[in-house]
């Protein structure tokens, strides 16, 4: 009889967290949208593009993408390169790696880690902002220090950009407090304040830790409001444009089934180890609006294999990813899979109605290919 | 009886204790000497490998660099360069290099598909097919590593 119970103990609690599983999944009946592919571009470029840092953005149909230290522009709609914005070597201290187009002759570009311009249409550099410099920071700040990149998002009179303290990176638990936003005053030239500490949500407890580049700060400033998340953490949280807390919303995939797992410091500190973990793990993209339908999407990338059958490290390029489609509130109306590396990580460009999209750089064709060959609609169902 | 057990618990329990650390990545190292370079490792009786980047940790690939030219030519020595110098100085000092030492080349960094925990410079020694050093060398361990090549190779 003793031994019955306990089967039927055991058969129960298996139940139960059958049930708890199937419960953080969202129904995906109420889907109302999905995406599906609008064009595919074969357009070429003048000499082999540098890819690490050809980015984002689009003015229109118009998109503007750095190869090298050059901006280039193509045309989205006639599928063509349109020409070149050349930047004063001069003028660069390091390497242009990010770009932000608040119109065509106000375009922001990071040439460091820690600075960057403001160029005309021609290449005219109007202002340089070197936010390492004690006179544009504010007088109590004593936690700066320089972020690895910049990620610029602006609202016409300031430039929000996510900071990430070297000193963060080996012992998050003792900052978790330090606010993670810097804001840069476009007309008094100076960096106002920091705002915004790590979501509760993303705390790290002691002797954890992620790998260095998923710590960043992922933010959108759309609509009066700031949105942040972080790569490794399904909570979004929105705040407004002083940094005061508006409301936070979890919002997973539905094939991501739990949080990405921590690192033992123990096995951060070793390269290999870390870069494992990085391979291995799920992690998210940043919250994009698509202002023509009105939608939020945050792109998924989903948990893999350490090693591909020929026992090297996994490449990627059968790595599963998904686009989760958000209303005005969040709540999730789609989620759009893509298999076999066709969405490559961070290969993607939100778009007023959709993506332009890249693959894993295994089936890249050609060098002098412009790398995003696929044009992605969100659409009803 | 009680110092049989006490003898089984011992060697149970040495057999659990994990491998040397140092040596974590010599059987990667193998694998990618193997694939990429058609290289075996245990075909020698003694070699230290001296994996140099060419880019990244500056001071590292430095002090590195400038390092290796101070070492005297040996069989027991291979370089092998991985990846191609953004700055001039750096591609000149290995050109030396190459001029000097036995060396390979890893130009598209194909090291990144194998579990070698390559980041920066690593001196890695391999003696009677045992792995007798597996060290990561930046700036602040290049004289140390000095010595050993110094005191290593023939």
């Amino acid at each position: 009889m003793k031994k019955y119970s306990y089967s039927l103990l055991i058969l129960f609690i298996c139940i139960l967290s059958y049930s708890c599983k199937k419960g953080t999944n969202h129904s995906t009946e109420n889907y109302t949208h999905t995406i599906t592919i609008k064009d595919s571009l074969d357009i070429r470029l003048p000499g082999t593009i540098d890819i690490y840092f050809f980015k984002k953005d689009i003015d229109d149909d118009i998109f503007y993408g750095l190869q090298k230290n050059e901006i280039i522009k193509i045309d989205l709609k006639a599928k063509q390169f349109i020409g070149k914005i050349e930047v004063p070597s001069f003028y660069i201290s390091s390497e242009l790696s990010s770009i932000h187009v608040i119109n065509k002759d106000s375009i922001l570009v990071t040439d460091s880690p820690i600075s960057f311009l403001l160029i005309d249409a021609k290449g005219e550099v109007l202002n340089k902002y070197t936010i390492a410099e004690s006179s544009l920071l504010p007088e109590n700040s004593q936690i700066f220090t320089p972020p690895s990149y910049i990620r610029l998002q602006e609202d016409g009179q300031h430039v929000y950009f996510p900071i990430l303290h070297y000193a963060y990176l080996s012992r998050p638990w003792e900052y978790k407090k330090n606010n993670r936003i810097g804001v840069l005053n476009l007309t008094s030239e100076k960096v106002t304040k920091f705002i915004i500490p790590t979501a509760e949500s993303a705390y790290i407890p002691k002797g954890y830790n992620y790998p260095d580049d998923v710590l960043e700060p992922n933010l959108t400033v759309v609509n009066n409001s700031i949105i942040v998340s972080y790569p490794y953490d399904n909570v979004i949280e929105v705040y407004d444009l002083s940094g005061e807390f508006k409301y936070r919303k979890k919002v997973s995939s539905q094939y991501i089934s739990e949080a990405p797992k921590r690192m033992k410091i123990k096995t951060y500190k070793v390269h290999q180890k870390r870069w494992n973990h990085r391979i291995t793990m799920p992690f998210y993209n940043n919250i994009n609006f698509h202002e023509a339908i009105g939608l939020y999407s945050r792109i998924a990338y989903h948990e893999q294999p350490l090693k591909m059958n020929d026992g090297k490290l996994n490449d990627g390029s059968k790595r599963t990813a998904s686009v989760i489609l958000m209303d005005k509130n969040f709540n999730v109306v789609g989620e759009t899979l893509f298999e076999n590396g066709s969405l490559g990580v961070y290969k993607s460009i939100p778009l007023p109605d959709g993506y332009l999209i890249a693959s894993n750089q295994k089936y890249w064709k050609h060098e002098d290919q412009f790398i995003f060959t696929t044009r992605l609609q969100i659409e009803k169902l | 009886m009680k110092k049989i057990l006490l003898v089984c618990c011992c060697i149970s329990l040495s057999g659990c204790a994990p491998k040397e650390p140092k040596c974590e990545f010599y059987e990667g190292f193998s694998f990618y000497m193997k694939e990429e370079h058609k290289v075996k490792i245990t075909d020698e009786s003694s070699k230290i490998y001296y994996l140099m980047p060419l880019a990244g940790c500056e001071p590292c690939v430095e002090s590195n660099l400038e390092m290796l030219q101070t070492i005297p030519k040996s069989d027991s020595l291979l370089i092998i360069f991985i990846g191609t110098a953004d700055i001039e100085k750096y591609a000149l000092e290995a050109a030396a290099l190459k001029t000097k030492h036995h060396y390979l080349e890893d130009i598209d960094r194909n090291i990144s598909s194998y579990e070698t925990n390559f980041g920066k410079p690593l001196l890695i020694h391999i003696e009677n097919e045992t792995c007798k050093a597996y060290n990561q060398i930046t700036d602040l361990e290049v004289e140390e590593a000095k010595r050993y090549l110094e005191e290593n190779i023939h």
